[in-house]
């Protein structure tokens, strides 16, 4: 099947849009481009520019693609709703969530009919999750008209388990007490173990007059144990809620079935056959979660 | 014996060899990693790869004597002042960390990967066969290669040409679509394809401009040499000024100032070319690496300071003069406990810091005179990007 294609894709030089469809079925994005740019430069239409920008996004040429897709919303505005949605994916799934956020922006403005406006929010929200900013998702779910969602993600935004100040006190009087008090008990004892060391090392030494040695021991050791727990309190403190958080959203996320549907609105209207997957996608989508829980130590 | 031993271990320390000391070493510095720095914070080096695992890198590929020193060195650049050094001596700063591979660090160059013998390509002319030339020729599709090609869909555009540079009837059209391939090639960033489009459907009406793409080619890709030798095959008068300013390129970014500017006329009708006969290099600044390891010798940091980097200067001072005062206080009072442990390891502390720091100075210098090129060929570069350098492929 796909040697037939490319004996013709050999042989053609007329423009036949059919052959690029048949090629895009196939999964051979880039070639199927180039016939669609082949018969684009016979007759422009905007259906043919919104497939173009489509086999380009899966072809992973991004900008030529927001380029095709955008003159296919200039050339029929009533398509404009498909093609910029199916952008917006695109660049979410490369995780330039910036760039997917504006084109749905832009979307926004000229849409008026108002189910299409609440899809939009909601898109909009998924993104803000995925950038981590949890009010602005919480209020574009408002926009929506999702209050449960939206209440959801407030709560889940208050959501403040352990204290780092709190952490930052304990570990200032107990070098050691705030990392046990955040969970990480391995770490804590060892900063006890540390910093007891180096201050009973510090004591015998001043202890027998070996005030240069005594010195020496307090500051390269003992002073960058206590500071160093300290930090360690506050950041697995953090890490701590930011875990916390992160597991009620991905339940939020996978309970109400968040995730948008980007391409199926394209891909009903050309009557292309492709799975979300011929989109390449950056880290957070294939994970099927919006965003990453940070490492806990390098 | 003793002393043989001692010479023994010295030995396979300097070679690199899996000798125990070696493997401690390396062993210590995992211990260091896995229990001790995790106690001191997030971020508590400045660098990536960071300090102790620059200094492990260092040990297993140069051996324990020269890859502490190597080592030693960086713990005396790792402080706060290091960030101001960030695109002048350091390859910027990526997730928040300065980024300083131990690539970097050797007082000797790598041998270049460019052989030494080279040969001019020859370009053989094309032999069509005669059935292809009685062919039907279909529908030529150079209108639809031209519109890929001005709107910078460079890969789509070169298999466009290609398909009319086999297809057409038209001898002129075909070659001139041969090398429209290889420009497009070019601009796409394939530049072995480039070659060989240019190589393959050059005929011998444009066998010299052809050549001019394959230098470009290969000057794409950083072989300067190669490209000066592609370029000085050319005859082609019309291609005269492309040549020259590209041979001129090439020793510019061979940093070779002098030579570059003296192929460029001071008196030229062009004021770019006068401009670019200016820059001979003269006054260029430049640190002897000798001068700043003497410097560094007789007072610890003045060799960095000499070249530019006061921070590391005074911090590499600092850590020499302190534990050289620990090890003159241990040797002053030998009536206190252990005092024999403290001075041999405050001692050694000390003058491996101390040819650490010699080391700096010597690299300090040679990041000066290797950033201060940089700037330099930066300066003739904006010149040399507004020369127009492309072919008219028109026949």
């Amino acid at each position: 099947m796909n040697l037939n294609i490319l004996l013709l894709l050999v042989i053609s030089t007329v423009a036949r849009p059919e052959l690029g469809d048949s090629l895009f079925n196939c999964g051979l994005y880039a070639a199927a481009a180039t016939e669609y740019k082949r018969a684009l430069f016979d007759k422009e239409t905007a259906y043919l520019q919104l497939k173009t920008g489509l086999s380009l996004g899966a072809a992973d040429e991004l900008e030529k693609a927001a380029d095709a897709l955008h003159r296919a919303g200039e050339l029929y505005p009533h398509i404009s709703y498909e093609s910029g949605l199916a952008l917006s994916g695109m660049f979410a799934q490369k995780g330039q969530i910036d760039r997917a956020r504006l084109e749905l922006l832009d979307l926004l403005i000229f849409t008026r009919d108002s189910v299409r406006k609440a899809e939009l929010n909601s898109d909009i929200a998924w993104l803000e999750l995925a950038s981590n900013d949890l009010a602005q998702a919480g209020s574009a779910y408002d926009k929506a008209g999702r209050a449960d969602i939206s209440t959801e993600i407030y709560r889940i935004e208050r959501l403040h388990r352990k204290n780092p100040t709190i952490a930052a006190i304990l570990s200032s009087f107990i070098p050691g007490a705030g990392e046990i008090y955040a969970g990480r008990y391995q770490t804590g004892l060892l900063s006890i173990l540390a910093t007891g060391g180096s201050a009973a090392g510090v004591y015998y030494a001043a202890h027998s007059d070996n005030w240069v040695t005594a010195t020496v021991l307090f500051s390269v050791l003992f002073l960058r144990f206590y500071n160093g727990s300290r930090q360690n309190a506050v950041d697995f403190t953090n890490d701590f809620n930011l875990a916390q958080q992160h597991q009620r959203l991905y339940q939020l996320i996978s309970n109400k079935n968040l995730k948008p549907d980007w391409f199926s609105p394209a891909r009903k209207l050309t009557g292309l056959n492709f799975p979300q997957t011929a989109f390449p996608s950056g880290l957070w989508e294939k994970a099927d979660r919006p965003v990453l829980l940070p490492s806990p130590h390098e | 014996m003793r002393i043989l031993l001692v010479i023994c271990i010295a030995v396979a320390g300097a070679g690199g060899f899996y000798d125990p000391l070696t493997i401690g070493s390396e062993w210590l510095i995992n211990g260091y990693k896995t229990v001790v720095s995790p106690l001191q914070g997030r971020n508590m080096c400045n660098f990536w790869p960071t300090c102790s695992q620059f200094m492990k890198q260092a040990i297993h590929t140069y051996g324990l004597f020269p890859g502490s020193i190597i080592g030693a060195e960086r713990l005396m650049r790792c402080h706060t002042i290091s960030w101001s050094y960030y695109d002048k001596y350091y390859f910027g700063i990526s997730h928040n960390r300065l980024q300083d591979p131990l690539e970097n660090h050797l007082v000797w160059q790598l041998p270049s990967a460019e052989p030494e013998n080279l040969t001019v390509i020859a370009i053989e002319p094309e032999h069509v066969p005669a059935s292809q030339k009685t062919q039907p020729a279909p529908i030529s599709n150079l209108g639809f290669a031209n519109h890929l090609y001005t709107t910078e869909d460079y890969p789509r555009a070169a298999t466009e040409y290609l398909r009319v540079s086999f297809t057409d009837t038209n001898q002129a059209v075909r070659t001139y679509a041969g090398l429209m391939a290889g420009e497009s090639f070019l601009k796409a960033g394939k530049y072995e394809h480039a070659r060989t489009a240019f190589h393959k459907l050059a005929t011998p009406a444009s066998i010299d401009i052809a050549r001019f793409g394959i230098a470009r080619a290969w000057f794409a890709q950083g072989r300067y040499k190669r490209t000066r030798m592609v370029l000085d095959s050319i005859d082609d008068h019309k291609l005269a000024y492309q040549r020259h300013a590209l041979t001129g390129w090439t020793l510019f970014k061979e940093q070779q100032f002098a030579q570059a500017s003296s192929l460029f006329k001071p008196d030229s009708t062009d004021s770019l070319l006068s401009a670019l006969a200016m820059l001979d290099g003269r006054d260029l600044p430049t640190r002897n690496r000798l001068a700043g390891s003497l410097l560094s010798a007789i007072v610890p940091g003045a060799g960095q300071l000499y070249a530019g980097r006061a921070g590391d200067g005074a911090y590499s001072f600092l850590t020499v003069a302190g534990t050289g005062l620990l090890t003159y206080w241990f040797a002053a009072h030998p009536d206190k406990d252990n005092t024999r442990i403290k001075l041999s390891v405050s001692g050694t502390l000390t003058a491996l810091f101390y040819i650490a720091n010699i080391y700096g100075a010597n690299i300090a210098a040679r990041d000066y005179n290797r950033f201060h090129k940089r700037k330099y060929l930066a300066r003739a570069e904006q010149i040399l990007h507004r020369l127009k350098l492309e072919p008219d492929y028109m026949p």
